[in-house]
């Protein structure tokens, strides 16, 4: 064969290895996606963008818009220009208002998913004067200011978004300049010696804004509980409360200590049907409660009482650092089989005899007057301190003793777990600190002792809430965006896209919603926001992925894939270096051609000359 | 003679109830609306064998519509509000260990089966397939047992076998559903949490008594939970819950007590004295069974009882009130004088029933019952009840029944019913139900083959090799009049169960999958790797122009290709010097 010959026949090979290498290649590189495809979780897509959207603060700026409503009474409102009253209030109230839009300050917007605390919360006032016919200006000095005040000058609106605030004539015989009456049902009830356009402003615009700024602080301090340095009165206050929840389990239970000692009943039923149902009615709303309630015997403390006879006073007593450890939550039966619902548990605890009465000890070692602690999160125990010796004695019958609490007992008891109730729940009591004041203002509270919760209270309670919900299920959103984007091997099922899609849609109404002032539809889109982030957060589907990782399958196709690729570099890589190779030959060559050519040329010429 | 017999335990009930109720009206009724009520019955079952049986009783009062109350007394929350929540009428959980031996001892007057049963009525105008899987996963959770495992593909609806043991008013309509686990294996872990159902937990009264340690080393433990509606009036209108808590244990004395001695009290049992009652116990009784033969006494009882009561004319019982009269910190129990005369006392109905497996290796197999009748006076009318899981394959055409007496056995006359369900996989078991009668003195055999199946490389459990659990048969004799020791007197019938079976199945090599994967990955990378090789190689005629060499012959040579590229352009090289 000759140079050519052979010459032709590589190209030939050549050729051909090349279409062989490139057609494996082209195979390889149109199955692996294929692979990868097909070996996919199902991952439905999430709307990343809207979710971020809700991180940026200034989208997660809050503003609550109140109605403020004047009302005076005819005879003194028929002396004023009602509509110039008003605008001068609405002026000084847009004036004095720190917490309103005026505090708006953008901020530069961040990309990172990171969310910025404390949140922007604003309020704003409207205000709206009208005088009414209902009743004098004196009505305050005629009838006795208690709740019944309150219901007698309710107005008949059907509105009652709005606050109203009464202006009326105060008693001479007055120390203070002026009254103020904070009823229960939304009231806010100035008392003047003189009635004068000034007055009525000076007495009411800055105590109210006061009011909201206070509310204010205490929704931006529910934020900050991460921070666990300073634990001042302030943020136990906020360690208490329980997050929030669509719904509680409340359990009421009564541990005898010793069932040797007495046996006890309780008219439960009716105690928490004549003290408490008008409470959780009221707050239906907000959260529904599951009740229940046990009686356990036995229930013995693994924290032991210390004894005490000083002043004459024999008693056994529980230190206050120690009341964490009351609760003996292995054999106490608390624990519900059916529900998942955050449990409140309210526990009455009859001490044994060997142990009687029991007391509670501050730190300071005197007695508590309630003999009832209130553990965070948990619930409230009391300690009854009434049952002793004699008292069972009393009712001896057959072998063992026993005593039943009746409602008329159990009222004090009752009042206590009310109170411990709503500082669970995070009801903050209305309550001026007297540096917030103009001087010598006198300010009377009014306390609803049925419903057990004032409207004013429930206000402040459904603005906290609707404020946590929108930032948490935000929040929450945030997290799940985050969890799915950082595990490419998340199971994302239908689902809870439209879970994620619904909970983005609620908070989106929410946010339409919030300057109309209808506060209880706005709470129920951030409470279904809430939910349904929280339900596709924690979807069961969501785990599933820790069974299969990335590494389990990249172990199962490794003697495929290893022992595949090794040959197929390897040819490739050779192939560049032969044809690199065989470029730099093609070259030498012509260069030696070149050289040859020349050398004849040379030598031809020298022929030439020669000849 | 037989009437008055019934006659005479009628009356013994009735007193017992007035007894019971005037004891209500004294202690109980001005305290709870609930009622708890503990007795312990101990008897010698053979001379060195004692059955002893707990037995709690709880009561609550339902609300004007028949609703659960959220308002608890003694009654135990966590039951009232599971059966609240899942619209359940009646549930009945057991949970054994050992089996009963019911030739040595008798009949089992408490019948259970090998590990775990569970069954309950559920209102049926709710979805009933929903609330028995809650229901299972809320009764696991409470008795700390693996009861979710029963699901809809292990439980079924018996059509004939059981009926509710509670009472129901025409209005009311019940859906049933029943499932075993024979493999549940039970222990403290599941006392523990059926202890704290008990208002006075295990602190005072009998229930003080349950020792872990001495209750556990048994040779038959059967620890139950049985919750049924009872009417109060006449007309069934108002009900009340009834709880029976039951435990019923046979000891060895041979293996506890240290010198052979053969007589027994609570301390030597249990290793307790009895620590009073339970003070809101409304009845609390230790009775003794003295089986004393021939007027002759057996038996020295170490405290005098409250009283002796007699139910039949053989039975008599010393019975200790422990409310009337304080036995704290007293051992109560028999010195055993007579040991000879000590002699097995229960009666058996005369049925025995076997179900085993025929069959070899791992393909096919088959069951087969035998039900054999002993008596001679009496034919009994009995179902079949079975439920056979969907991991065996059975052929319908391969039943036979048969029996030793009568040859054409398999017609009406004898086998009333026949009810069988096929299985499907995943969904639903094999379910078997037959009503027949087993004539006097013959045996009944009932025959059917199977093919063990291959399941799904999931639908193995951990430990398949073990063989896969088929749980007991229920055979149900009814017509039958039950005395006391019975869960509920008043009813007609009386439960057998078989002997669970373990199935082997054929079952894989677990690491198969992953072998499969990696040798023929590997296989077809070893193609894969020579084939590519092959293709992509250089070859090159190696031309030796041998003409300088050897003259005349012109010899092309071809020389397989070098291993390598190099060396072959190394030749090129070396053609081209030339």
């Amino acid at each position: 064969m000759s140079r050519k010959e052979r010459e032709l026949y590589e190209k030939h090979q050549v050729s051909n290895r090349l279409h062989i290498i490139g057609s494996i290649w082209l195979v390889f590189l149109i199955g692996i996606p294929i692979w990868w495809k097909t070996t996919e979780v199902y991952r439905a897509s999430l709307p990343y963008k809207e979710v971020q959207k809700w991180q940026n603060p200034n989208s997660l700026y809050i503003n609550f818009s109140i109605q403020l409503s004047y009302v005076l009474p005819n005879d003194i409102g028929k002396d004023v220009n009602i509509d110039l009253l008003n605008k001068k209030i609405q002026s000084e109230f847009d004036k004095n208002n720190v917490i309103g839009n005026n505090s708006q300050e953008s901020s530069p917007v961040d990309d990172d998913f990171e969310y910025t605390y404390p949140p922007k919360i604003g309020f704003s006032f409207n205000v709206n004067t009208k005088s009414t016919n209902k009743w004098n200006s004196d009505i305050g000095l005629i009838k006795d200011i208690d709740e019944n005040f309150d219901d007698l000058l309710t107005l008949d609106t059907k509105n009652d978004d709005e606050y109203n605030i009464y202006i009326l004539k105060q008693k001479e015989s007055a120390k203070s300049f002026a009254d103020i009456y904070i009823g229960k049902n939304k009231q806010f009830m100035v008392f003047l010696k003189e009635l004068t356009e000034e007055n009525i402003i000076k007495y009411s615009v800055p105590i109210i804004i006061n009011l909201f700024e206070n509310e204010h602080t205490d929704i931006i301090s529910s934020f900050t509980e991460e921070r666990e340095e300073n634990e001042s009165k302030e943020e136990i206050k906020k360690m208490r409360t329980f997050k929030y929840a669509s719904n509680y389990q409340i359990l009421y239970s009564l541990f005898n200590g010793n069932v040797n000692d007495y046996i006890v009943n309780w008219d439960i039923e009716k105690a928490i049907k004549s003290y408490f149902s008008p409470f959780f009615e009221t707050l239906s709303l907000i959260s529904k409660f599951e009740i229940s309630s046990q009686i356990q015997n036995f229930g013995t403390s693994p924290l032991s009482a210390k004894y005490s006879n000083t002043n004459d006073n024999a008693h056994y007593y529980l230190e206050t650092k120690n009341l964490g450890h009351f609760i003996n939550s292995a054999e106490w039966n608390l624990a519900s089989p059916v529900s998942t619902a955050p449990p409140i548990n309210f526990i009455l605890y009859i001490p044994p005899i060997s142990q009687s009465p029991l007391y509670i000890h501050d730190s300071k070692g005197d007695i508590l007057e309630t003999n009832a602690f209130l553990i965070p999160r948990w619930g409230g125990i009391v300690i009854d301190k009434n049952r002793n010796t004699t008292d069972a004695e009393a009712n001896t019958n057959g072998n063992s003793n026993y005593y039943n609490y009746t409602v008329n007992d159990l009222q004090p008891i009752m009042e206590l777990f009310l109170d411990q109730l709503r500082s669970l729940l995070g009801i903050n009591e209305i309550k001026f600190l007297p540096t917030d004041l103009p001087r010598n203002v006198r300010v009377l509270y009014s306390t609803d002792s049925k419903r057990g919760i004032t409207s004013w209270e429930l206000d402040q309670l459904l603005r906290k809430r609707t404020v946590q919900n929108l930032i948490n299920a935000s929040r929450t959103l945030n997290s799940l965006a985050k969890l799915v984007g950082s595990l490419s091997n998340m199971v994302v099922l239908d689902k809870i896209q439209e879970k994620v899609l619904f909970a983005l849609e609620c908070l989106d109404n929410a946010y339409k919603e919030i300057n109309g002032g209808n506060y209880k539809q706005v709470f129920l889109y951030s409470k279904n926001a809430l939910v349904a982030s929280e339900e596709a957060f924690f979807d069961p589907t969501m785990v599933s992925m820790l069974y299969f990782p990335d590494e389990h399958k990249y172990a199962v196709y490794m003697p495929l894939f290893l022992p595949i690729s090794v040959p197929l570099a390897l040819v490739l890589k050779e192939e560049f270096k032969k044809r690199k190779k065989n470029k730099k030959e093609k070259e030498n060559n012509e260069a030696v051609v070149d050289n040859k050519e020349k050398k004849e040329i040379i030598e031809s010429s020298t022929k030439e000359v020669n000849s | 003679m037989f009437k008055k017999k019934i006659i005479s335990i009628s009356s013994f009930i009735f007193a017992y109830f007035t007894i019971f109720s005037i004891i209500n009206v004294v202690y109980g009724e001005n305290v709870y609306s609930d009622s708890f009520s503990e007795e312990l019955t101990m008897k010698n079952l053979s001379e060195t064998e004692i059955l002893a049986v707990f037995n709690f009783t709880q009561t609550m009062d339902l609300k004007e519509d028949n609703k659960i109350t959220s308002y608890y007394q003694l009654f135990p929350r966590a039951i009232g509000q599971i059966v609240e929540k899942y619209h359940v009428k009646e549930f009945h959980i057991t949970f054994t260990r050992g089996s009963w031996n019911s030739y040595q001892w008798g009949l089992n007057t408490l019948p259970v089966p090998v590990g775990v049963e569970f069954y309950a009525y559920f209102d049926a105008n709710y979805d009933t397939n929903e609330n028995w899987s809650g229901l299972a996963n809320a009764i696991s959770g409470v008795f700390c047992a693996s009861v979710n495992y029963i699901d809809r593909s292990k439980s079924a609806k018996p059509n004939y076998s059981f009926k509710p043991s509670g009472s129901y008013n025409e209005e009311e309509k019940i859906e049933m559903r029943y499932g075993s686990l024979s493999h549940e294996g039970v222990c403290t872990e599941n006392l523990t949490p059926w202890i704290k159902l008990l208002p006075c937990q295990s602190k005072m009264g009998i229930a003080g008594l349950l020792n872990n340690y001495k209750l556990f080393d048994t040779n038959y433990y059967s620890m139950m939970a049985h919750l049924i509606p009872v009417c109060i009036d006449s007309e069934c209108k108002h009900k009340q819950l009834q709880l029976t808590q039951i435990i019923s244990t046979v000891f060895d004395n041979k293996r506890i007590s240290k010198n052979g001695n053969k007589s027994w009290s609570t301390e030597s049992l249990f290793g307790k004295k009895i620590s009073s009652y339970c003070p809101v116990s409304t009845n609390s009784k230790i009775k003794i069974e003295l089986n004393d033969s021939d007027g002759e006494n057996n038996y020295r009882l170490i405290q005098s009882p409250s009283r002796f009561e007699s139910s039949t004319k053989d039975t008599k019982y010393a019975v200790y009130d422990l409310i009337s009269k304080r036995y704290d910190n007293l051992n109560i129990g028999v010195n055993i004088i007579n040991e000879k005369n000590i002699q097995p006392i229960q009666k058996n109905i005369g049925l025995e029933v076997y179900r085993s497996q025929s069959g070899f290796a791992e393909e096919y197999g088959g069951f087969v019952v035998t039900m054999k009748n002993n008596n001679i006076d009496k034919d009994l009318s009995i179902t079949y009840f079975d439920i056979i899981p969907w991991f065996v394959n059975i052929y319908f055409n391969s039943f036979k029944i048969q029996n030793t007496k009568v040859k054409d056995y398999q017609n009406d006359q004898y086998v009333n019913e026949f009810y069988y369900e096929p299985a499907i996989e995943h969904v639903n078991p094999t379910i078997l139900e037959m009503k027949m009668i087993i004539p006097r003195d013959s045996t009944t055999t009932i025959e059917f083959d199977f093919d063990k199946k291959h399941l799904l490389y999931a639908d193995y459990p951990p430990d398949c090799a073990r063989g896969f659990d088929v749980g007991s048969a229920v055979v149900t004799v009814h017509n039958i009049t039950l005395g006391e020791g019975y869960l509920y007197p008043t009813e007609d019938f009386i439960r057998i169960y078989t002997e669970p079976i373990v199935i082997i199945l054929p079952a894989p090599d677990f690491s198969m999958p992953y072998n499969v994967i990696t040798y023929s990955c590997t296989i077809i990378a070893l193609f894969f790797g020579s084939m590519y090789n092959a293709y992509t190689r250089r070859y090159i005629p190696l031309v030796v122009e041998k003409e300088e060499k050897e003259k005349g012959k012109n010899e092309t040579q071809k020389i397989p290709p070098p291993k390598d590229s190099i060396s072959a352009t190394e030749k090129e090289e070396k053609d081209k010097d030339k």
